[in-house]
């Protein structure tokens, strides 16, 4: 399966394995709000500025963004996005704004440090986790 | 694939009844050619195969979606779904692995047939759609969906797949009101990215690129068997063309592995223009004029398609490659019900929401934002912030806040980041020319007469403080300041952030540069005071300058105390204290390649300093002297969740313990511990706590024990010297902290001026952040008398612990670590000596919200 073609809604036809800490507790999650910052935007807003460097990555919790590239991909509302940068501290690829305005949790590397120096295997989980998800793309990426 | 809107995302344009009532038409059309082929075989022939037949490609290349909603097989197909007689069957897995491969044999085996039989037999020709009619009928009958016919084994499907990738026109699928997934990779539900997806996948993509290699050759094969050729001509003709146009292509995919989706457009754009080049002479009557302008516009249209399919593809591939990973549902309604609750602080355009307490500082540390930090009090004004909406929501100013601010001569829209707890909805700005500067504060006393010259030696917090005062109450006097280093006043809390920042002393400093020259100070920076002549009232500086002063303020402050350690007086072994240190660390460790470090004591500096050492990627040891970190600050509990936490860090401790002595030859290279065993390092830094700097004072004959001994007036043995902050000695002990120093200065200056101010000392309080903990400690932090109660609240996973301690039923100290929002209740409450016995029962049972109760 090629992990190109889903039917929106319902179970996706096969998960690509992108689900990010899938079946962690509430518990675990409510860790991350207390490490992570929430962010507040309107529809029009600039979250992420193309060459900015800012190791964090960020959860959309509600509103849904876009990415000033050519194909202008759009990013949900339940997307995990970002990790790239706060895995290698490169340079944001591009600019996105906010279509519709909504919230974010954003975690930096140093929050993340703080947060792993006191639940360590949480903090693994999730550098397991973003490092997994990078991969994922690699194999789909090699497949083609 | 939102940038792909599936059929379910764009708006209908056209109404569903119009779409109803052309394929009812359609269908009715098309059994009215199958009665026209029986009863009229020329003119049904002639309607079906050269008018028909010719159009459907160029209508598959344009509008694709236009034949998917008004084709009469497919309409057949949905008859059974429509009236609600399917079955509704899904298609099973070998259905969809080998369907698509059926509709390539048929229309395969179909097309060779034309000539010898189908396009002169009415009947064969009738039979034949009548034929395709049923099938998808019952095809509809029993699967579900479009899998029973259209999905799957349409011999038409091939062919529109391979000219349907990128539609000039989309027209949005009208079979489905809802979609039911029947389909891998359907084309009604999102046909551009269908056509990616399909040469990905494992079964189906070799099957497209096996159609799109044969169609070029099939085509010529078609158009050059001669009419009413025998069927071993027709189908032997074709298959040669066929094997050989898929032989080239093949080959072109091997060699050069162009993107795929390029490739079979490439096979489907060659074999539509021979299928025009071929179909059109035949129909041309002045082939010049009609002919070669539309093959060069079917030529143009098809580079430009093939450009759009080019597009497509890689627009799909990265927005493959870029596809979000996302929450599972319970981690997303966690996250979203976990509002932090009601505070709001916007700053230079982003909106932070965090719970109410939380500092402006907090907010904007964590944040990345550029701010600066040091006594976390108010005391410092290392982080003026400018409020440009909301003041209201912020807390009260305290009264260290309000001095700072003062001394800084900053307006009354400045605060302190450290000091503005959030409690709802602010706008802060970082620029702190905003505010509209109204420095405060005349004279309140009668100001000694004959004070003409004021001398202040030192530069550090309570040089400055001492000179504010001065300036304020006394407008006329010079006032000179002495000062061994070469900065202004800069946040000595911070120096550590040189160690492993790469902006120096810039941000460092906490005061404007022209604050001395508003004020008419004189500063003499890397000056070094040789002597004072308390007879004479002379300061001899060492370039043989000689100062006179009617009043002196020493603020000559603290060393870093070397331990007396064999050995560290070699190289790569320091101790902190000065921004020059720090920087000379930095130097030391870029120079040596360090890979390691120890750092001596486990006090605050210690700690800041071994975290700094780690950010720039050295192993750092920690070797403290006794049994717990911070002993000042913390009691054993607190500091082992201190210790814990920074081991989670990756530091490494060595308590109870001590270096025996610093080996190396020349340079440092590792460090003996009590116990004798032998640590390797590239880097030493002493932390081992500070000593006043006495050199002055014991030669100008002042009385001196560990500081300058001062009265409650900071007046020194010598009644025209007055000293304030590290180098002096109250009855209360020596400073060691920026409030205190702050404190004493004021009273000292003022006092020096002729007023009469009383130090008071209060319960020494500590805030500051290590590494990423928060940390509050004030007054006593254990009992010590008996009677003494101490109340611990803590939430150990969270790594949070509170400590009160009470004695007649008064707060005397306590600890806050890891609950930032908690520290202001605990250090005000200390501060004041507050009588806790109304909410003593209550913070027994745990409740520590009852601390910040009691102070309403």
């Amino acid at each position: 399966m090629s992990g190109y073609f889903s039917y929106p809604g319902g179970a996706p036809q096969h998960d690509a394995g992108l689900t990010f800490l899938a079946s962690r507790p509430p518990r675990d999650w409510e860790r991350i709000n207390r490490y992570a910052e929430r962010l507040r935007f309107d529809a029009g807003d600039v979250l992420v500025t193309e060459g900015e460097r800012d190791s964090s990555f960020a959860v959309l919790l509600s509103g849904t963004l876009v990415a000033e590239l050519p194909h202008r991909p759009r990013i949900e509302a339940g997307s995990v996005f970002g990790e790239l940068a706060f895995l290698t501290g490169a340079p944001r690829s591009a600019t996105v704004r906010a279509e519709e305005g909504g919230e974010l949790l954003r975690l930096s590397r140093e929050a993340f440090d703080v947060l792993s120096a006191r639940h360590a295997e949480l903090g693994r989980s999730i550098a397991l986790e973003l490092g997994r998800i990078v991969a994922v793309r690699l194999q789909q990426r090699d497949a083609r | 694939m939102t940038a792909f809107p599936s059929y379910l995302e764009v708006p209908r344009r056209v109404p569903h009844g119009v779409w109803r009532a052309a394929r009812v038409a359609v269908v009715l059309a098309a059994f009215a050619l199958v009665v026209l082929l029986l009863v009229e075989p020329t003119r049904g022939l002639h309607a079906f195969w050269r008018v028909a037949i010719p159009v459907l490609p160029a209508v598959f290349f344009l509008a694709p979606g236009l034949w998917r909603n008004v084709c009469p097989l497919a309409a057949m197909n949905q008859l059974p779904r429509v009236t609600g007689i399917t079955r509704g069957l899904a298609l099973p897995d070998w259905g969809h692995r080998f369907a698509y491969l059926l509709g390539i044999g048929a229309f395969l085996a179909i097309v060779p047939a034309r000539k010898p039989l189908l396009e002169g037999n009415g009947t064969a020709t009738a039979l034949l759609i009548v034929g395709a009619l049923t099938v998808a009928f019952v095809g509809g009958l029993v699967f579900r969906g479009k899998s029973g016919w259209c999905g799957s084994v349409c011999p038409l499907l091939p062919v529109q797949r391979l000219y349907g990738q990128s539609p000039f026109a989309r027209v949005r699928n009208d079979h489905c009101s809802t979609c039911l997934g029947c389909t891998v990779n359907c084309y009604d539900f999102n046909p551009r990215v269908a056509q990616v997806a399909d040469l990905h996948d494992d079964d189906r993509g070799p099957h497209r690129k096996l159609f799109a290699g044969l169609f070029p050759g099939l085509v010529v094969g078609f158009f050059v068997t001669p009419a009413g050729a025998s069927w071993g001509e027709a189908y032997g003709t074709i298959a040669l063309a066929a094997v050989i146009s898929l032989g080239v292509v093949a080959a072109f995919d091997w060699l050069l592995h162009p993107p795929p989706a390029l490739l079979t457009a490439v096979c489907g754009a060659v074999g539509l223009n021979l299928f025009y080049w071929y179909v059109v002479p035949a129909r041309a009557t002045d082939a010049n004029l009609v002919v070669w302008p539309q093959r060069v516009a079917l030529a143009s249209l098809s580079l430009v398609w093939l450009y759009r399919v080019y597009r497509t593809e890689t627009a799909v591939e990265q927005q493959v490659a870029s596809e979000a990973a996302h929450l599972d549902p319970v981690a997303a309604a966690t996250l979203r019900g976990a509002g932090s609750g009601e505070g709001e602080v916007a700053v230079g355009g982003r909106r932070v929401v965090v719970p109410v307490g939380t500092t402006v500082l907090e907010v904007l540390e964590r944040n990345g934002l550029p701010i600066q930090s040091g006594c976390r009090m108010g005391v410092c004004g290392a982080d003026p912030i400018t409020v440009l909406d909301g003041a209201d929501a912020l807390a009260p100013m305290t009264s260290a806040e309000k001095a700072t601010i003062e001394r800084l001569g900053l307006g009354s829209r400045t605060r302190l980041a450290c000091c503005a707890r959030v409690a709802g909805a602010v706008e802060i700005s970082l620029d702190t020319s905003l505010g509209d500067g109204e420095a405060g504060g005349g004279p309140t006393f009668h100001v000694t007469q004959g004070i003409e010259r004021v001398v202040i030696i030192g530069n550090g917090i309570a040089g400055v403080t001492a000179a504010d005062h001065v300036r304020r109450h006394h407008t006329e006097c010079s006032i000179d300041m002495i000062a061994r280093e070469r900065y202004h006043l800069y946040n000595r809390m911070a120096i550590t952030k040189l160690i492993y920042g790469h902006t120096g002393l810039r941000g460092l400093y906490l005061m404007p540069e022209d604050w001395y020259d508003d004020r008419n100070i004189t500063v003499r920076l890397t000056t070094t005071v040789d002597a004072v002549d308390i007879e004479r009232r002379l300061v001899h500086v060492a370039t043989g300058e000689m100062i006179p002063y009617d009043r002196l303020i020493l603020t000559a402050g603290s060393s870093g105390a070397a331990p007396p350690i064999p050995g560290f007086e070699k190289q790569g072994v320091f101790v902190l204290r000065t921004a020059d240190d720090a920087m000379a660390i930095r130097e030391d460790l870029q120079a040596h390649r360090a890979r390691s470090a120890v750092v001596l004591g486990g006090g605050l500096l210690g700690l800041e300093a071994a975290y700094a050492l780690q950010k720039v990627g050295l192993g750092v040891t920690v070797i403290n002297r006794g049994p717990q970190l911070l002993d000042r600050q913390l009691d054993p509990a607190a500091a082992l969740y201190l210790k814990d936490y920074l081991e989670g860090f990756g530091l490494e401790f060595v308590l109870s313990s001590g270096i025996n002595e610093v080996t190396g030859n020349g340079r440092v290279t590792s460090v003996v511990l009590a116990d004798g065993s032998e640590l390797e390092t590239d880097l030493v830094l002493g932390a081992v706590g500070i000593a006043a700097n006495l050199d002055i004072p014991r030669q100008a004959g002042l009385e001196v024990n560990r500081g300058v001994l001062v009265d409650d007036r900071m007046q020194t043995s010598a009644p025209l010297v007055f000293a304030a902050g590290d180098v002096a000695e109250h009855r209360s002990g020596t400073a060691g902290l920026w409030p205190i120093a702050v404190e004493q200065a004021r009273v000292a200056a003022l006092n020096a001026l002729g007023g009469d101010e009383i130090y008071v000392a209060k319960p020494p309080t500590t805030m500051l952040k290590v590494t990423g903990v928060d940390l509050a400690s004030a007054g006593t932090i254990a009992a010590t008398e008996p009677g003494d109660e101490e109340i611990v609240v803590e939430e150990p996973t969270e790594g949070i612990y509170r400590k009160l301690v009470v004695r007649d039923g008064r707060a005397i100290g306590g600890i806050v670590l890891g609950s930032e929002a908690d520290a202001p209740s605990l250090v005000a409450a200390v501060q004041e000596g507050r009588d806790m016995t109304p909410v003593l029962e209550r913070l027994r049972r745990g409740e520590w919200g009852a601390l910040a109760e009691s102070g309403d």
